[in-house]
Parts: structure tokens; C-alpha cells; sequence
């Protein structure tokens, strides 16, 4: 049977924007909220009545996914797909996924969460997108009061320059600030279809993308495109305005020197159907006004970017910066975020006998709490042992981290494995994976981390 | 709507503060030359659409939006304008509105007449600026609110345009086509663009984006040239000496922002409100269609607006006439018509989309068809007039046919049977010269004694601006407007292609440019010549006929090529030679300096010794011309000898051997040959430089020898310095 929707899920990345914390891991299997962070846009497909996904990793990490995946009991035919070669870009793997794909086909990222529903989306691309549809988030409201721990850096993010058609949200112009130097061209044509263009330099581009099934096969056509967001979209955007007579002609005059399947143009595989056409021919529906032209001024490929009310919640999570502000903030977006979820804060098989934990605290199962600890907003993974006079406060601690008597931490990032032995002052630290934090020690700011484990990757 | 209307309309004011006046600056001249020469004898503010003036569109509308003070500013036809506000209804002493006239001859755009207010000192407050060809139906206080309560977020806001939104495809997107970039929560202005037809990109700075979380770029809007101005406009045109129109005070805040610290904010027109300014005949054209069709409602004709008419009667198909017309028998109004008092029009006459004056007389059998009319026109019997305006008072024989957009200015008599065709504007008597624009020239062709033909000899000379090569375009809209646009860029083609002709008339003094431009190349004229006119299926076929004819081509053709070339680079020397001395004698160089110069331009130009000699004596005798503008022998050798002594070292180094001086005296031969001043002084020249050792006698002798006998010029000039010669051969 031929669903409507196909999804993947695209968890082959190493989080490279976050190495501390995903050395020697997958990144989708790092929690937030005490789950593995792939659980969401799982979850988010399976609300929207999606039956079938396909996870994307990296060969070797496959085992420990689907270690991961087991123990949340999703409805959703979670099918892990890994690929061996580490360059792939986004756009290589979905080629390589072509034969599995037999309608539209959802690309969502593993570490997307928001408490959107799809539903909006998925109608405005059943409407009127014929190529791809881009869902875009305004900023969100972040805390800059808050310390990241780890060292400071300046992290810069990657603008984008997006312009939407403002009646029809049609995706006008997609690029990045640092393609341009002073000035930013824009051709007439575009400005002339569509009349009224929202240039958007600040929302964020949730490398969630819809895509109609013809645009996989025009990949495995055209070879040289390796990334979905970075060049498959922006050729896309600058395709709808091109004209395919001129193509045709060209093509005519050719013929003889080139064979059957090269010729072949975006626009080939832009075809719709002949009834959609007939449709839309008798109707007397237009998507603008103001001018002659029949409905989308007769462009076969479209592409359009729903960009999500100011106050609806979406994020990626590839930087420390944003892994540390989900998980401060994924209690109170529970709800909204899992879309009604059961909410469990403290997990039944973990034996708390701290008489100083707050409500915000969060707490995996199997993990002990001693006597005489106080713990503040913190997140404590699965089999975690905490001993007893350890003063924890707004820290996140994944699975199995052990931490010793009199320890004393703040605002830190606690991997798994982690031991930290009597005493230790830690404060804005990420700990990496297994390392072992000597008695007495003393950090602030700093990342710690097995060094061998570096400099694998 | 009549002359109770603007009592009514005290409501809105309270909502302003009492002690305000609201101010309205009507500047009553376009200061452009779209209806030239037809302005010539009518001002642009005073011309009728749908039989009324424009002012009077202009200042009902302003008083209906409850303004009390109007500052109507005029520069040419300044008395017209005074007797036209004088007879209207303003001057009455129950009108709400105050309409004083400011008149000041020598302004020449909107930029002088706001430095005039500036220095008059008559803006109290926010005031509404409207040019005096406005017809809106809309209300401006809102519009003044608004930009009042912008004031009060951001201090720096000094004006707010209005603009009307339409889609691309709207008609009245002739003119002014611009993007604009605003942003999206302010309502500020960021970026104004024109369009220009060429352009198949559009730039902005890439600032306005990052700055900005979301931008609008629009290019959907009409301008209505409408703005709400704060007191610190005119200021900031006096200023800015250099802003002449609004569009370059738009420019010229936006790119100074931080400097001048004003902002620019826009306002959109809600849907039912009309605005906009007749400034072409396209426009006029499609504002008096849009006032037929009712949309710019109250303003329509038979809203009894103006107080000293008899009212129109509606009636089917949109036909509105006045009941004092006389209609003969047979007579047929299609549909689109609007016929003033006191007119006749008599049998089987067939009038539609058309507009006819007051005091008409229309003959038989006539057709007019998407015409306009003014008053006191005649036509004689079987005319056939479409897509035409005619100015008051004119006069069209029988059978006279009008077509494709003629214009008649006032009192134009035609006799019968004249045919006229295409853009061609008829205007009676010769154009009165003063009135005339200095960078506009006209041919006229007589067609009969009151009718003359009006062609533009030049398009303007800042060709910048491609709206106003064609300034006296007619109407055709419509249908032919298509036409008329291919044509024009037919038309530009054309002038790209004759770049090469364009750069001829190149100045006196030599333009590296025009002796270097490629096109100039003998071969690629040649080519130009032989490929005019041919098409080709193909590049191949194209590549294949070229190569073909390089090699047909005679060797000579070649050489003469490279000898041309040799050519260009002497006289490129020279004017190099001539730069580097007029330089030297200006800022007073070391002569040594020159030298080193002149060399260096020598080896850049690979000019042989000799020639460098020739050309540098040769450019000496040229300076005291050019920079001393020497025109009479006495001053000349009088300047001569001041230059000599700055100069005598140069040309001593050059001048050295025999070979030099034969040089020297070729080049003075030369120069005295074509030159009268330097003939003149002929003798006295040879003797001041014997005098200073320049030459020698034998040298002198031998060159006085060596005349070419056949030549008259040699041998009148050996005449002249005959004496010379006896005595420096007695001397030996």
C-alpha cells in the first residue's frame, strides 16, 4: 500500500556542533527530558498519523539507536537504515533512499522538537506545492541570563535570507547573509508575480522539508546536489521562476547529440498530472490578483515556506547552547511538545531518600538519591547513583552517572559514565563521557573530557 | 458635496489639538515637461479633466478633509493661477479654507519651493504636501494622525508618502514605477527603487535585511504623491541644496540617514480611497476614465462640485451631459461620454469615451472616439477624430481625421481635409520662445497658417532619465500601448547601436575615449557595414561568413589598419604632451619634471624622437590658444613669449641638433598654415626663437630652401619671412 506520506528521520550526523557532549556517541541518543532526543520527531510523526519512518544512521552507531529506541514503545515501524559513508550530505542520502520511496516524502532532522502540529503544513503542501515545502520558526525567546556551561564562546549562527510571498507564503528567495557581499539582488520577475515579498533575516530554518516525490527522482538524475538545504532548496527556489520553453527549445536543437536520459530537465520531472491541470484550467481559482495570468502564473514547480506563529515553539538542538535550553525548559513544554505524553518527573524504580529536591527536578529510573543531598532544577538520567551531603543545582546528569559524597555542582552537563569522586567543585563544567573527575577537584568553565576520546573524532 | 459640504465636516478637526491649523502646500507647477508645449499657454494645474481643472480637484479635496490653510505655490503662469483661485469659490468669504498664493518665477522645482517656504517661514506644523495635479477622493487627516502618532515613537520621522496599492498589472503604473522596502512592524521606509525598464534585478543593500527581522518589499504601489510633512522639511531642503524633487530628498534621507537623522515612514490607502496625479497624458487618460467610471466618487461629473455650473445629468452608459447641450438628429452617444454646456453637436454625429467642453460646436457625420475636447472647440462637418486632445478655442476644418494620439494646443485652426497621424502635436504661431525650456528644441513644419508641427529635434540631455525622451507621447492607452512600447525599445536599441556616431561630436580638445573606443576600429566598421542588415540562422553560419570575409580581405585593408592605429596614438601623444603642459604652466611645475612626463608618454605611445620634437613645439605654439585664449597675433606672440620663459628649457632639451630644429620650424610651418594667429607671427616667431638660440640661421635658410615650391601655403609663408631670411644671409 502507497501511504500518502513517507518520513525520515535523519539522525546520521555526528553533532559536530557539540562534540563535548556526543563523543563516542550517537547525538539522537542523548537525552532531553530523560528521553533520547529522536524520540521526538518520532513522536511528533506518530501524532500526526504517520505509520511509517525511516531513521537514518551511521553504520556503527546502529546497535546503540536501537538500544535506545527499544524501551519507548513507539507505535510508529521505525525502520533504521544506516549508511556507511560519513560525507554523505543530506541530499546523498535521500538519493540512496530512493528506491524505498514511493510517494511524498517527509525529511525531518533527530534533533527537531516543537510543539507545532503538522497538520497546517501538510495541507498547505497538499494544496499548492508542487517541489518542496520549508517550515521556518520565528526566534525564540531565550534567556540570556542563563550561563552555558563550558567555556565562552562566541557562537555565531548562519543567517538565512528568506523571502515569502506575504498572501501565499509561496518561497520566493532563499540564501544565506554570507552569500552576499553589500547588496542583495533579486530579480524583477519574482517581484513582479509575486507583489509583496516578507524578507525574513532572523527566523530559523527547522530542516524540516516536504518534498514531492518527483524531486527524489530528479536527484538521483542530477548528481552533483549533496545537500538538501544548502544547494537542493535554493535550486529549487530559483527553478520556479525559470521559464520551460527556452529549456525546450534548446533541447530540440540537441537531440541528436545527447542521449535520452541526460536531456532530461527539471521540468520533465515537474510534471503534474493531467488531471490536476484540466482542473485547475476549468476552475476559477487563482492564487493572486491584480493581474491576467492564470493560478500561480503557470508555474509548474513550487515552493513554498510555512513559517510558524510567533508563539508556537520550534528548535533544533545542535549547539550546547540550545541542548541546555530544551532541557531547562522541557518541563514546562511537556505537554505541548509530546503532545500529551503522561509527564514522568520522577520515574517509579528510583529510590530518592533526599529530603531537599524540588519540583523541577526530573529523575530516570534506577537511580539513587541519598540522604542529606539537595537538589535543585536538575535532570538525572536512568541508574544514576547519587551519594549522600552532594549539593546538585540546574544540572543536567544522563545515564549512569555516579557521583560521590560531598560534591558540590553547578550548572554542568553530566555525561554518562561519568564518576565524580568526594568533594569535587564543579561549576559551568561539561563532563565528557566515562571520565572520572578526581577527589577534591575544583573547575569552572571548563570542559572535561577523556582526551583519547578527542581525538578519535 | 456642494459649497454646504466642508461645514459638515468639522467632526475630524476636533480630534486634533485645537491650536493647530492644519496646513496644506499645494505646489501648483509638475516642473517636468510631459504636457510641453501644450503648459506653454496653459499651466499644468489648470488643465481639465472631465471639464474641470485639476486645481479645483485638488483644493475640493483638500477642503473636504477639513484643511484650513492651503499655500498654493506657482511659479510659471503664476497670474493664470491668481485669477483662477480669484473666481473660484476659495475667495468667497464664507469658504473654510484659506488659500493664499505664493509665487516665485525663478523656481525651478519642488526643491526651490520648499527652501522659498523655508525662508517665507510660513509652515507652523505638520503639513500636507500635494502637487496641484491631484484628484483623491481621499481623506488626509488620518493620514496627518497617523504620522503624528509615528512622530511620537521615533522622533526623527519627517515624512509619510502615501501610496494606493495595485497590482503590477494595473494601468496606472505608467509612470513612477518603484519598489519599495519597508518594514513590515514600523511601517518605515528602508529602500525606494525605480524601476527602470532595462533592469532585470533588483538591488538592496543586504543592511536593510539584517537589520531588520522582516521586510517588505512591495511593488505593488502606486505612488499618489501625497505626503504628510513635519516642519523640519523644508529645513532640510535648504539644507540640501541639491535635492530638486522629492524622489531626491527619498534618495538622498535614505542613504544619509544616520547623517540627517530622518526617517521616512509610508502609508497604504485603504481600498475604497482613490488618489493619484495626473502627470502624463496616459495619465490624464486613464484619471478621466477612472472620474467617468465613478470611481473616485463624491468626484464625479454630476456631483454638483463646482459652484458655477449647471449640473450634469447621469444617464445610461455612463453618458453625462449638461442640460443646455443640443443634440441633432441621429446623434448618438455610445457610451463614456461627457458633454458640457452649451455645446451643439449636429446630425448623425456618433461621440463615445470621450469628454467635450463647454461651447462646442460639432459638426455632421462626425466620429469622435476616446478623444478629449476642451471648450470653445469647433469642428467642421466629417471629421474623424480618435485618440486625440484638443485644447480650447481650436478649430478643425471638414474632414479634417485626427488619430494615434495628436494633441492640439490652444486656438490650432486646421483646414479641411487635413490628415494627421501618430504622435505629431500641432500647436498654433510660432512657440513663443521665452517661455521655452533651454534643453528642449523644436522643429516645426508648417501644415497651414494657424497649425504648425512640433517635433523634438533632441531628447533631453540628461538621458538619464528614459521617461522623458518622448515627452509629447499622446494618449493611446489601451490597445496601442503595447505597440508603443515595443517601439520605444526599438528605439533604444537604436541608440545603443550608434553609440559610435553619438561619440563624433567629441569636444575640441581630444577625448582619449572616442580614439580608443573599439567600435572605431576600421575593421569593426568594416564589418559593421557589411554585416548591416544580414540574419543569421546560427552561430556556425555567422562564425563561417566572418572568417570568410577576413580573409577576401585585401592585406592593405590591414595595413592601412595599423596606420590608422599609428595615427590615433600620435594625436593621443599629443594630447597627452598638451595635458601635461597646460599642468605645468598651471601649477607652476619644474620644467625638468615636464620633460621626465613627456618621456614617459613618449615610450607609452612608442613615438619616434623626431615626432616627439615635432609634437612637443607644436603643442607649445597650441597653449598660448587654448589656455590663454589668445585670438589676435599681437596677444598671441605676447603670451608666446610669457610662456617661452617658463618653457624655454623644454623646448631647448628637445630642440637640440639640426634634425630638431627642421623639426620645430615643420611644426611652426604646420601650425602657421592652419592657424591665422600663427601665420601673423610667422616672422616674429622665427626671430624670437633665433633670438633665444633655439634655431640657427643655416637651419633657418635651409628649411626656407627646402619649401615645397608647389604648395601655395609653403611658398606664401617663405614669402612672409623672405625678409627674414635676407637678412640673416646678409648677416652670414
Amino acid at each position: 500500500m502507497v501511504r500518502e506520506f513517507q518520513a525520515i528521520v535523519m539522525a546520521g550526523g555526528r553533532g559536530s556542533r557539540m562534540t563535548e557532549i556526543t563523543a563516542g556517541r550517537p547525538k539522537c541518543t542523548i537525552p532531553i527530558g530523560n528521553k533520547p532526543m529522536v524520540w521526538y520527531p518520532l513522536n511528533l510523526l506518530q501524532r500526526t498519523g504517520i505509520k511509517d519512518a525511516i531513521l537514518v544512521v551511521m553504520e556503527q552507531m546502529k546497535s546503540a539507536v536501537q538500544a535506545a529506541l527499544e524501551p519507548l514503545g513507539l507505535k510508529i515501524n521505525v525502520d533504521i537504515v544506516t549508511i556507511a559513508d560519513e560525507d554523505w550530505g543530506t541530499a546523498d542520502t535521500l538519493r540512496f533512499l530512493s528506491d524505498r520511496i514511493k510517494s511524498d516524502v517527509i525529511v525531518v532532522s533527530c534533533d527537531f522538537i516543537t510543539d507545532m502540529s503538522l497538520h497546517p503544513i501538510l495541507d498547505l503542501h497538499r494544496l499548492h506545492s508542487n517541489g518542496v515545502m520549508a517550515l521556518y520558526f520565528e526566534p525564540q525567546p531565550s534567556d540570556n541570563t542563563l550561563v552555558t556551561p563550558g567555556p565562552k564562546s562566541k557562537f555565531k549562527p548562519e543567517r538565512d535570507l528568506v523571502g515569502l510571498d506575504e498572501k501565499t507564503s509561496r518561497l520566493v528567495f532563499v540564501g544565506s547573509v554570507s552569500d552576499f557581499d553589500s547588496e542583495v539582488p533579486i530579480s524583477r520577475e519574482i517581484m513582479e508575480k509575486h507583489p509583496v515579498i516578507d524578507m525574513y533575516s532572523k527566523i530559523t530554518d527547522a530542516h524540516f522539508y516536504i518534498f514531492k516525490k518527483w524531486v527524489v527522482d530528479f536527484l538521483v538524475h542530477k548528481k552533483n546536489i549533496s545537500t538538501l538545504k544548502g544547494e537542493l532548496l535554493p535550486y529549487l527556489v530559483k527553478k520556479q521562476a525559470s521559464k520551460r520553453n527556452k529549456i525546450d527549445k534548446r533541447a530540440e536543437a540537441n537531440t541528436s547529440a545527447i542521449d535520452e536520459d541526460t536531456k532530461k530537465d527539471i521540468f520533465d520531472f515537474a510534471q503534474e498530472s493531467y488531471l490536476t491541470l484540466k482542473v485547475r484550467n476549468i476552475s476559477f481559482y487563482n492564487d493572486h490578483k491584480s493581474d491576467m495570468n492564470s493560478a500561480y502564473h503557470g508555474d509548474s514547480i513550487r515552493c513554498y515556506g510555512f513559517l510558524a506563529p510567533s508563539h508556537k515553539f520550534g528548535a533544533r538542538i545542535n549547539t550546547i547552547v540550545d541542548y541546555c535550553n530544551i532541557n531547562r525548559q522541557i518541563k514546562d513544554r511537556w505537554e505541548m511538545v509530546t503532545g500529551g505524553v503522561q509527564f514522568v518527573r520522577v520515574h517509579s524504580s528510583a529510590d530518592i531518600k533526599s529530603t531537599q529536591m524540588d519540583d523541577t527536578c526530573m529523575v530516570g529510573e534506577n537511580t539513587t538519591i541519598a540522604e542529606k543531598t539537595s537538589i535543585k532544577a536538575c535532570i538525572i538520567g536512568a541508574r544514576c547513583e547519587i551519594e549522600s551531603k552532594v549539593r546538585l543545582a540546574n544540572c543536567i546528569l544522563m545515564n549512569g552517572v555516579k557521583i560521590r559524597e560531598g560534591c558540590i555542582l553547578s550548572n554542568c552537563v553530566v555525561c554518562d559514565g561519568v564518576e565524580i569522586c568526594n568533594n569535587a567543585e564543579l561549576k559551568d563544567c561539561l563532563i565528557g563521557s566515562n571520565n572520572v573527575i578526581s577527589a577534591e577537584a575544583k573547575h569552572t568553565s571548563e570542559v572535561l573530557t577523556v582526551p583519547d576520546r578527542l581525538m578519535q573524532i | 458635496m456642494s459649497r454646504k459640504g466642508p461645514k459638515g465636516t468639522k467632526g475630524p478637526t476636533e480630534t486634533l489639538k485645537k491650536e493647530d491649523v492644519v496646513q496644506a502646500v499645494v505646489i501648483a507647477d509638475s516642473f517636468r515637461t510631459e504636457f510641453h508645449p501644450i503648459t506653454y499657454s496653459v499651466p499644468a494645474a489648470l488643465i481639465p479633466v472631465v471639464n474641470t481643472a485639476l486645481l479645483d480637484y485638488t483644493l475640493e479635496c483638500l477642503s473636504l478633509s477639513s484643511v484650513q490653510e492651503v499655500i498654493l505655490f506657482c511659479s510659471s503662469h503664476a497670474d493664470l493661477i491668481k485669477d483662477h483661485v480669484k473666481q473660484s469659490r476659495w475667495s468667497d468669504d464664507t469658504s473654510t479654507m484659506l488659500v493664499t498664493v505664493i509665487v516665485s518665477e525663478t523656481c525651478r522645482s519642488l526643491g526651490d519651493a520648499m527652501r522659498d517656504l523655508d525662508a517665507k517661514a510660513v509652515i507652523r506644523s505638520d503639513f500636507i504636501l500635494v502637487s496641484g495635479d491631484m484628484v483623491a477622493n481621499l481623506n488626509l487627516l488620518p493620514i496627518l494622525e497617523y504620522h503624528r502618532k509615528v512622530q511620537k515613537q521615533d522622533k526623527g520621522a519627517v515624512m509619510t508618502l502615501v501610496f494606493k496599492e495595485a497590482g503590477p498589472g494595473h494601468s496606472s503604473h505608467i509612470s513612477d514605477k518603484a519598489i519599495l522596502a519597508v518594514d513590515a512592524v514600523t511601517g518605515r521606509i528602508l529602500a525606494h527603487k525605480k524601476v527602470k525598464a532595462g533592469n532585470k534585478k533588483i538591488t538592496l543593500p543586504l543592511e536593510i535585511y539584517v537589520d531588520q527581522p522582516r521586510v517588505q518589499l512591495r511593488n505593488s504601489l502606486l505612488d499618489t504623491h501625497v505626503a504628510v510633512c513635519s516642519p523640519a522639511v523644508p529645513p532640510l531642503f535648504s539644507d540640501n541644496f541639491d535635492f530638486q524633487t522629492r524622489d531626491d530628498f527619498v534618495r538622498g534621507l535614505l542613504i544619509n540617514e544616520e547623517i540627517l537623522a530622518s526617517t521616512l515612514y509610508w502609508y497604504k490607502l485603504q481600498e475604497d480611497q482613490y488618489a493619484t496625479h495626473v502627470s502624463s497624458w496616459k495619465m490624464y487618460q486613464s484619471v478621466s476614465r477612472d472620474l467617468i467610471y465613478r470611481w473616485v466618487y463624491p468626484f464625479v461629473p454630476d456631483a454638483p462640485f463646482f459652484w458655477n455650473s449647471e449640473p450634469y445629468m447621469f444617464l445610461r452608459h455612463n453618458v453625462y451631459k449638461q442640460k443646455s447641450v443640443k443634440l441633432g438628429k441621429g446623434c448618438m452617444l455610445t457610451e463614456d461620454v461627457v458633454i458640457a454646456e452649451n455645446t451643439s453637436v449636429e446630425e448623425n454625429t456618433q461621440i463615445g469615451h470621450s469628454v467635450i467642453g463647454k461651447n462646442c460646436h460639432i459638426g455632421k457625420n462626425v466620429v469622435i472616439d476616446k478623444s478629449y475636447i476642451w471648450d470653445n472647440v469647433t469642428i467642421g462637418d466629417n471629421c474623424k477624430i480618435s485618440y486625440a486632445v484638443i485644447a480650447h478655442g481650436s478649430e478643425l476644418g471638414m474632414g479634417v481625421k485626427l488619430s494615434r494620439g495628436c494633441v492640439l494646443c490652444p486656438n490650432v485652426v486646421l483646414p479641411r481635409d487635413t490628415n494627421l497621424d501618430a504622435n505629431i502635436l500641432v500647436a498654433s504661431d510660432v512657440l513663443n520662445k521665452d517661455s521655452f525650456d533651454q534643453d528642449e528644441e523644436y522643429k516645426l513644419d508648417k501644415v497651414a497658417e494657424k497649425a504648425y508641427r512640433v517635433q523634438v529635434l533632441q531628447a533631453e540631455s540628461d538621458s538619464e532619465d528614459e521617461e522623458q525622451v518622448q515627452p509629447l507621447c499622446g494618449l493611446c492607452l489601451s490597445e496601442e500601448e503595447k505597440e508603443e512600447e515595443n517601439e520605444s525599445e526599438s528605439g533604444s536599441e537604436d541608440e545603443l547601436s550608434d553609440g559610435g556616431a553619438m561619440s563624433e561630436r567629441a569636444s575640441p580638445v581630444p577625448d582619449d575615449t572616442h580614439y580608443l573606443a573599439p567600435s572605431d576600429f576600421h575593421l569593426f566598421t568594416k564589418l559593421k557595414d557589411f554585416l548591416g542588415g544580414t540574419h543569421f540562422g546560427s552561430d556556425e553560419e555567422l562564425k563561417k561568413t566572418v572568417n570568410t570575409w577576413l580573409n577576401e580581405l585585401a592585406a592593405e585593408e590591414y595595413n592601412t589598419g595599423i596606420l590608422k592605429l599609428v595615427n590615433r596614438y600620435d594625436k593621443l601623444f599629443f594630447s597627452e604632451v598638451m595635458d601635461s603642459l597646460t599642468r605645468g604652466y598651471e601649477d607652476n611645475l619644474h620644467p625638468d619634471n615636464l620633460i621626465l612626463e613627456i618621456n614617459s608618454s613618449r615610450y607609452a605611445y612608442n613615438v619616434s624622437m623626431r615626432e616627439v620634437n615635432y609634437f612637443v613645439v607644436k603643442a607649445l605654439l597650441t597653449l598660448p590658444i587654448q589656455i590663454r585664449a589668445a585670438d589676435a597675433t599681437p596677444k598671441y606672440l605676447n603670451e608666446f613669449n610669457k610662456l617661452l620663459k617658463h618653457f624655454l628649457p623644454i623646448m631647448q632639451n628637445y630642440v637640440r641638433n639640426s634634425d630638431a630644429q627642421q623639426d620645430c620650424l615643420q611644426a611652426i610651418e604646420d601650425m602657421a598654415s592652419s592657424t591665422e594667429v600663427v601665420q601673423g607671427g610667422l616672422t616674429k616667431l622665427i626671430h624670437l626663437l633665433y633670438d633665444k638660440d633655439v634655431l640657427s640661421e643655416e637651419n633657418i635658410v635651409k628649411w626656407y630652401n627646402n619649401g615645397d615650391e608647389e604648395s601655395p601655403t609653403a611658398s606664401s609663408l617663405r614669402k612672409q619671412v623672405s625678409r627674414l631670411e635676407t637678412n640673416l644671409f646678409c648677416m652670414r
